[in-house]
């Protein structure tokens, strides 16, 4: 089972860019789960999975296990490719 | 310690202070009160608003006094949003502040289609781009008034008069153009400001709506200056704004220009570093002065630079790309330049002296790179 964990900010501006594009991702594929946290607002689950400066942050687990990071502002077929490709 | 972040917010103005304080001690009767202490304040309250609104060139009930310029730009656009929920496509830039991307990216979670405008070769709006983006469902555009990174001051009185030929509404956050640059709010149908950028206190600012615009408020209460932000009228407050754009209309000339040369003094000496370039244009207020200094990473530089008793900043805002500066970016189309930025800013208060520390230090700094 495939989880996508993204981590984004409201006042950050790639974020912003990247929501319409995870959007159609998400719309795409539907079997995969995806759960959405807020860098500020969701401190307390975010903070213990490191995600450093640069957001908005894509982490991927198969089966409860993290398999891939990715970061920052991408195109939706880059993001696509990263997602598909673990 | 030297400053050099006049754009992250600047010193208070003895001045200001005073006045501030005199206002708090002698007007601390709640304006709102129907006795003669209250009369007392309202009456010096109006005057305040009356300066702020010939500063602004705007009618005292078309300024709205807010908490901070978060306020205002949230007030602005979540409140046209609320007035008008049968368009929801709404027109930004990347160059925006926090508080515009936050409120819009606040709207976007509500199924609103933001979209961002690019920018020319020159880091300014792209106007004919903008023409072809409004549609019959846009409800606003909204574009920041100087790029707070590279300084560059945008067209937005064109950008304005573009809007209301469409028949669109027009929202400006102009915060980093008040006290550096002349600007004409006709054809812009909302303003937003903070006094602590203009040598004023924090903790005040002003969203400016003209009055053919409907506003539904964020906060609702009692009736305060105006019906569009409730609370008590913070007398003091008010009367040092008013205070902080009297002397930066009165002393704007002597200040501009004392800016200006050192702008020019700081250029001449730094673009011979074979290792700094200067991105700051034709285009840009004096007072912002953007370099990249080639190698160098501006978490590691900045450290560097504040050991050594210099405060100043880099990109200002998230760009999702970690120490990338989309503005840089814009102007430059060089990633490496657009790393490596630094944002230094001047004020009619930093001395030569200060600048040749500054320069000084910047040199140690770039052999120390080229020695890496």
């Amino acid at each position: 089972m495939r989880k996508i964990v993204i981590v984004s900010a409201v006042w950050c501006h790639a974020c912003l860019t990247m929501r319409k594009r995870i959007k159609a991702l998400k719309e795409k594929y539907p079997e995969w789960i995806w759960v959405d946290l807020d860098l500020d607002l969701d401190d307390d689950v975010v903070d213990p999975l490191k995600v450093g400066k640069l957001i908005p942050v894509f982490i991927i687990y198969e089966n409860d296990v993290e398999v891939k990071r990715i970061a920052g502002e991408m195109s939706q077929d880059a993001l696509e490719s990263e997602l598909n490709y673990v | 310690m030297i400053y050099l972040d006049y754009s992250a917010t600047t010193p208070i103005d003895p001045r200001v202070t005073e006045k501030w304080v005199s206002v708090e001690t002698s007007f601390y009767a709640n304006a709102n009160s129907d006795h003669i202490l209250g009369r007392e304040s309202k009456r010096n309250n109006d005057e305040s608003i009356r300066i702020i609104a010939d500063y602004f060139k705007v009618l005292p009930k078309e300024v709205i006094i807010m908490s901070s310029a978060v306020e205002a730009n949230n007030t602005a656009i979540k409140g046209l949003a609320e007035k008008f929920p049968q368009k929801t496509h709404i027109i930004s830039s990347a160059l925006e502040h926090a508080s515009v991307i936050g409120a819009l990216s606040f709207l976007d979670q509500r199924d609103y289609e933001i979209e961002t405008l690019g920018l020319d070769d020159e880091g300014r709006y792209d106007l004919d781009q903008l023409n072809k983006m409004i549609r019959e469902d846009t409800l606003l555009v909204t574009l920041i008034g100087v790029d707070s990174e590279t300084g560059i001051r945008q067209p937005i009185e064109e950008a304005g008069k573009l809007c209301h030929r469409h028949h669109v509404f027009f929202h400006s956050d102009i915060t980093q153009l008040v006290g550096k640059g002349h600007f004409d709010l006709t054809d812009i149908d909302m303003a937003s400001a903070s006094a602590h950028k203009v040598y004023g206190p924090k903790g005040v600012a002003v969203l400016i709506k003209k009055a053919s615009v409907p506003l539904i408020p964020l906060l609702h209460g009692g009736h305060s200056f105006t019906p569009y932000r409730s609370s008590t009228p913070q007398n003091g407050l008010v009367a040092a704004f008013a205070e902080t754009l009297r002397l930066s209309s009165l002393e704007f000339d002597d200040r501009f220009i004392k800016v200006e040369k050192l702008n020019v003094y700081l250029r001449s000496k730094l673009e011979v570093f074979p290792e700094i370039h200067i991105n700051s244009n034709q285009h840009s207020i004096p007072h912002l002065f953007n370099i990249s200094i080639q190698g160098s990473r501006p978490e590691e530089g900045l450290a560097y630079f504040s050991d050594h008793g210099l405060c100043f900043s880099s990109k200002s805002a998230c760009s999702g790309q970690d120490e990338f500066s989309a503005s840089v970016y814009a102007i430059t189309r060089d990633k490496a330049l657009a790393s490596s930025s630094y944002r230094i800013s001047l004020s009619h208060l930093t001395t030569v002296e200060e600048l040749d520390s500054l320069i000084k230090v910047m040199k140690t700094y770039c052999s120390k790179l080229c020695e890496k």
